[in-house]
């Protein structure tokens, strides 16, 4: 595995809100990255916005499409049954969990221990 | 039954007498092999209050029946003993090519008791025993030793073997083979203590299996989703994968469990080990996860170390190490002396802090390691390895160096029954907390697994009691099930229904059909013959606890009072009685 360049993601900004993106005064959640997901971006921290877990996780794929495929969902964004959310010291898979910018947003393998 | 042979094989060291022992068909179905056939022959051939590292204590070699049918993962062999380290119940599993020789000599166990006259080498081979004279192997490490006899006898046998840190008398040396270790409570001691620098096993007969089409197919369906996200990060980092982790959520035991974070812990993070010091990753006999990751220094001071997490908290964070060459050397110095990584860095760690308080350990001040010291991490390693110096002390473990020490520094050895802790601060996982407490050989995460739970959204931080003792039951129950069946824990999350489709692998090898519940119900029977065994040998209520220095820190989730309710409501649960103690 190699790191590689953050992508910038190409979002439509012709109406009001695009289809899959947050509300345009989401807050902006940094979502950092431990284990797989960080060898594959080669960096430990993504910022995206979002006001759910749901929008977080769809933004992280446009940000960081190369999460596509081995952690991510390459169709919503969603992790893979090997990993989940860390939000603020809870383990969450839930997609309707809030999220602000104050909270604490962790991409983990949900595999513990070992 | 299929696949089982039905029988053990007694050796009497002293004399060279073999028995073969019957093991009824009831009985391995009721404790199913690996760790619960090696449990429980331990529990009926050891006397009471037995002295470890007399003659009268057995040393238990056992397989299972996954054991050699290629069901992937299961080619282990568990270890059983009372420990020297703790004075309960030692049992251990490792992997790899030992197993399938064992398995394959007409016997499903090896029961050692007695004593050799002279530093030996056990052959088995098929059902033939001979000792013969190993002084020549004295003094060399159990690679080099492996090495040797497979040189002598042959390469079709594999070997188990003791390291110097068995000669010396370290109360935490392992029991080496295949590069992997027996590693936890001392095995390694009480082998040397009957005189065994090293057992050769050859052998030719595998059980037949009940429907070998069924066990193949779900053999491969196993295998193949063994290679799924279950297991990546097994995979693709290893269990050295925790440890950035960990310390972002202040778990990672640092300085002698003083503190959950490191400052160095990016310096020897998975992540940086992978990208700087990674060579290359191997797997055990059998397995098609390859967990096992080898790392190198950059400073060319080792050659391809095997590294785990355990071994990289114990050696790293916690005793302030921030520097991964000095870790890798010191894990290679573990493995070369053959003792566990855990207790060898948890006890330094407890030598640290004692410098640190200005406590008089005995040696002039130069010889004592402290916080962050690299260099003096790895002489403290040797002297521990050659029992020489402060070795001489660290040798016993935090427990017993602490007892002789005096001057409140028991307040710092950081250990559950003897066993020093592993590298999950318990303050904020109160599942693990119970279930290192109760844990039948002390302080161990693997038989507990009770981290799963806290590291999950199973349970809330502030459930009930008895929801949270039922956690820990049921996790302890799976490990014993897991252990039994020597399937590797790294297994679990491929399985979408673990008792069920282990249930359906033992009625395909064995031909006996058990259900999920049977299995579950043969693992807190297994759990219980450990504590039945841990009773006979003098266990008391106040041994189920935790260090002092977790169950006062105000920060802490888990209290005195706390803990003291979950291990009442764990006991329920179990339906012992209140006391602990097991009804007849």
């Amino acid at each position: 595995m190699t790191g590689k360049e953050l992508a910038t993601p190409e979002l439509d900004m012709s109406s009001d809100q695009c289809v899959d993106c947050p509300p345009l005064a989401a807050p902006t959640v940094t979502v950092e990255l431990f284990g797989v997901p960080r060898l594959l971006l080669g960096q430990g921290h993504v910022a995206v916005t979002g006001e759910t877990l749901a929008e977080v996780a769809r933004m992280l794929l446009a940000a960081a499409p190369a999460l596509a495929g081995p952690v991510l969902d390459p169709a919503t964004g969603w992790p893979n049954a090997g990993y989940t959310f860390v939000i603020d010291e809870r383990f969450t898979r839930d997609p309707a969990t809030p999220v602000t910018a104050a909270s604490s947003v962790l991409l983990v393998s949900s595999v513990a221990g070992g | 039954m299929h696949g089982m042979h039905g029988r053990a094989l007694q050796i009497d060291l002293a004399t060279g007498k073999t028995t073969g022992i019957p093991l009824p068909d009831d009985q391995l179905v009721a404790i199913l092999g690996g760790d619960g056939l090696a449990s429980d022959l331990l529990r009926r051939w050891c006397p009471p209050d037995a002295d470890p590292l007399g003659s009268e204590t057995p040393l238990v070699f056992a397989t299972s029946p996954f054991v050699g049918t290629g069901i992937t993962t299961a080619s282990k062999i568990a270890v059983a003993t009372k420990s020297p380290q703790t004075g309960v119940i030692g049992d251990s599993l490792s992997s790899s090519y030992l197993a399938l020789a064992l398995k394959r000599t007409g016997y499903d166990a090896l029961i050692l008791t007695g004593r050799a006259a002279e530093p030996s080498l056990l052959v088995v081979d098929d059902g033939r025993v001979s000792l013969r004279p190993a002084a020549d192997l004295l003094g060399l490490d159990p690679a080099a030793t492996s090495e040797c006899v497979r040189e002598r006898l042959g390469q079709r046998y594999r070997v188990a073997a003791v390291g110097v840190a068995a000669e010396r008398g370290v109360r935490f040396a392992a029991i080496s083979n295949d590069g992997r270790l027996a590693g936890r409570t001392g095995t390694g001691l009480v082998m040397w203590a009957k005189g065994l620098k090293a057992l050769a096993v050859h052998g030719t007969r595998l059980p037949r299996v009940a429907d070998p089409a069924r066990l193949a197919a779900h053999a491969r369906d196993l295998a193949k989703r063994s290679l799924g996200p279950g297991t990546a990060k097994y995979r693709e980092l290893g269990t050295a994968a925790n440890l950035a982790f960990f310390n972002r959520m202040q778990l990672l035991p640092t300085r002698n469990f003083q503190a959950g974070s490191f400052a160095g812990a990016e310096r020897i993070s998975g992540e940086t080990l992978f990208l700087d010091h990674r060579t290359d990753k191997n797997a055990c006999a059998a397995c098609t996860i390859g967990c096992e990751h080898h790392y190198r220094a950059t400073d060319g001071s080792t050659s391809d170390v095997r590294l785990e997490y355990e071994t990289l908290f114990a050696l790293g964070s916690l005793c302030g190490i921030d520097d991964p060459n000095v870790i890798l050397r010191a894990a290679a110095l573990c493995d070369r002396y053959g003792m566990d990584a855990i207790s060898a860095g948890g006890t330094i760690a407890w030598a640290m802090e004692c410098a640190e308080q200005g406590v008089d350990l005995g040696v002039p001040a130069r010889g004592v390691p402290r916080f962050g010291d690299g260099q003096a991490l790895l002489r403290t390693v040797e002297a521990i390895g050659e029992r020489q110096g402060i070795g001489e002390l660290l040798a016993d473990g935090s427990r017993i160096a602490a007892a002789r020490t005096g001057q409140g520094s028991d307040a710092w050895a950081m250990h559950v029954k003897g066993l020093e802790l592993p590298g999950y601060d318990p303050r904020k996982l109160q599942t693990l907390a119970l279930g290192l407490a109760v844990g039948t050989r002390g302080a161990c995460h693997n038989r507990s697994s009770a981290y799963e739970v806290d590291l999950s959204d199973r349970l809330s931080p502030d459930a009930e009691t008895r929801l949270r003792a039922e956690a820990a039951v049921a996790a302890e129950d799976q490990a014993a099930l897991l252990d039994s069946l020597t399937i590797c824990k790294f297994l679990r999350h491929v399985f979408t229904d673990l008792p069920g489709e282990a249930a359906a692998l033992y009625g395909a090898v064995t031909g006996i059909p058990l259900t999920a519940d049977d299995l579950l119900r043969a693992g807190a029977h297994i759990t219980e013959t450990k504590k039945r065994f841990n009773l006979a040998q003098g266990w008391t209520r106040a041994d189920d606890t935790l260090p002092a220095r977790i169950l006062d820190d105000p920060e802490s989730h888990v209290t005195r009072d706390g803990l003291n309710h979950l291990i009442a409501a764990y006991y329920d649960v179990r339906g012992w009685n209140a006391d602990g103690t097991v009804p007849a």
